[in-house]
């Protein structure tokens, strides 16, 4: 029998907050890297990144008992938490993720360290990702960087560009969009 | 009523999942929510979901193999805190400026590491045993000796030293003598001679200083109260709340004029008492400064106190 998403992710999230061990082990197992993508997308270094989804996974643990399936999908819900607990982590710190991580991806094959935290401009300006923010129009550019790789909310980000909160709006939907019609058009091509 | 705006919904969708949206935004959203028709709710949620599971928009990386067992064992020291004290949601603590860890903190020390990966080669078993397991150790030694070794303990250990002892001493207390004293610290005019007649002579010495106490009221009309203890010597402090509907997940937010800090995202409270150490960050404190816990998916305050 095969369980539809939704109730296969509320049977994991109701294991997991029974303390069944092996539905911990599953929900690692499916989002362990998915979390761990996230923090590295942020955080200037692979330890941070680590403390940050040992972190994380306590915080899903704690509250997989008020996980709601018909509210969210499941990779929703880890996705919502993961951001706003790396969110807290950037605001605590007065850190800014450095934008080299992009680069450093690509350079060092997936590997991180002390090399790829030095990864040079050139590098990190020719990164796939890198290159589809550089191609979107300045005012989406500038919003994507700082919601999306800088972790600012709506009024930091119009309060720091000087401009209305709707058009930070506005521009981060295109710009998301825009990215990602543009890796699927690159991936088919 | 008015239909949905499907445009505005799917946008706020987009960007909550970004963890972009302000308190009016996220409050806009549930609105939306809530007068949606089922067949466009179910379009939200898998717009959400396939955004969130973009494979392009995340930087293709592999965690250390590691990693695993230091999550599961990190659950475990958690479960295993909460069986002991009862004082969820210690695991939870608030955010700890790495510049403040112990550097016995797991795994980011190659020596702790080594020790960790030995006591969990299985990490589901160290799990199960830990979770699953209702035998209670009453032997101090001991419980201090895997506190030494407990990540979810160095991290408590950042929090202001009065904070920690007064989580031991509230601990001691039974649950009738707990709800009592604090409830009565919490609803009268607290002040730090309240705090240290109820607490003993063992904290006095801790609390000298100047350490800001308040009661926190719940305006939104549940019956909720609790207290709030701000560390003189650090930006850390505890959280006590005493019935606080368990059901919902709140922010703790602190607001100073125009400005405001989450200090910390996700609280889930278990127990009718709960506690909750603070890191304020880079909260600035000054006159008329209030801290909320704030019901995240209604935006109702459940708790609030100047500070």
């Amino acid at each position: 029998m095969t369980l539809d998403i939704s109730t296969a992710d509320r049977l994991l999230m109701q294991s997991v907050a029974r303390g069944d061990a092996a539905a911990i082990g599953r929900m690692y197992d499916q989002f362990g890297r998915f979390v761990y993508r996230q923090a590295m997308q942020v955080l200037p270094t692979r330890a941070e990144a680590e403390d940050a989804v040992q972190d994380i996974f306590v915080q899903l643990w704690q509250t997989a008992a008020v996980y709601d399936a018909d509210k969210s999908r499941l990779i929703s819900w880890v996705a919502l938490m993961t951001r706003r607990l790396l969110i807290d982590r950037l605001r605590a710190a007065r850190s800014r993720p450095r934008l080299q991580s992009i680069a450093s991806f690509d350079v060092q094959g997936g590997d991180w360290g002390p090399a790829a935290a030095n990864a040079n401009t050139d590098d990190f300006e020719q990164s796939p990702l890198r290159r589809r923010i550089r191609a979107l129009p300045a005012s989406q550019r500038a919003v994507l960087e700082s919601v999306y790789l800088e972790g600012k909310s709506i009024r930091e980000t119009s309060e720091a560009l000087g401009i209305p909160s709707g058009t930070v709006k506005s521009a981060l939907s295109r710009g998301l969009e825009t990215m990602r019609k543009g890796f699927s058009r690159e991936s088919l091509a | 009523m008015s239909p949905v705006d499907r445009d505005e919904l799917f946008e706020l969708a987009q960007l909550e999942l970004l963890g972009a949206l302000d308190d009016p935004d996220l409050s806009r959203l549930e609105a939306l929510r809530r007068r949606a028709p089922a067949a466009l709710l179910a379009e939200v949620l898998d717009l959400q979901a396939a955004l969130a599971a973009d494979d392009d928009l995340l930087p293709d990386v592999n965690p250390d193999a590691a990693l695993r067992s230091r999550v599961l064992a990190g659950i475990a020291d958690a479960a295993e805190l909460r069986r002991r004290d009862g004082l969820t949601p210690l695991a939870s603590l608030g955010e700890v400026p790495r510049g403040e860890l112990s550097s016995d903190r797991l795994g980011t020390q190659p020596g702790s590491l080594g020790a960790r990966r030995t006591r969990f080669d299985n990490a589901e078993e160290a799990v199960s045993a830990s979770l699953l397991s209702a035998a209670r150790e009453s032997n101090t030694d001991a419980l201090v000796a895997r506190w030494r070794f407990s990540a979810v303990f160095w991290r408590a250990a950042s929090v202001a030293l009065g904070a920690s002892l007064l989580v031991v001493m509230l601990a001691n207390y039974s649950l009738t003598n707990r709800v009592s004293h604090i409830s009565e610290l919490a609803l009268g005019a607290s002040t730090r001679a309240d705090l240290v007649q109820f607490t003993g002579p063992a904290l006095t010495q801790q609390l000298q200083g100047e350490s800001i106490i308040r009661g926190m009221v719940a305006p939104s009309g549940n019956n909720a109260a609790g207290m709030v203890i701000k560390s003189p010597l650090a930006q850390s402090g505890l959280l006590v709340a005493i019935k606080l509907p368990k059901r919902s997940i709140y922010d703790i937010v602190v607001r100073s004029g125009a400005d405001s800090w989450t200090i910390h995202s996700g609280y889930a409270p278990t127990d009718s008492i709960d506690s909750i150490a603070l890191n304020f960050g880079n909260a600035v404190l000054g006159p008329g400064s209030r801290i909320e816990v704030v019901d995240r998916e209604t935006g109702a305050v459940a708790l609030t106190a100047e500070i």
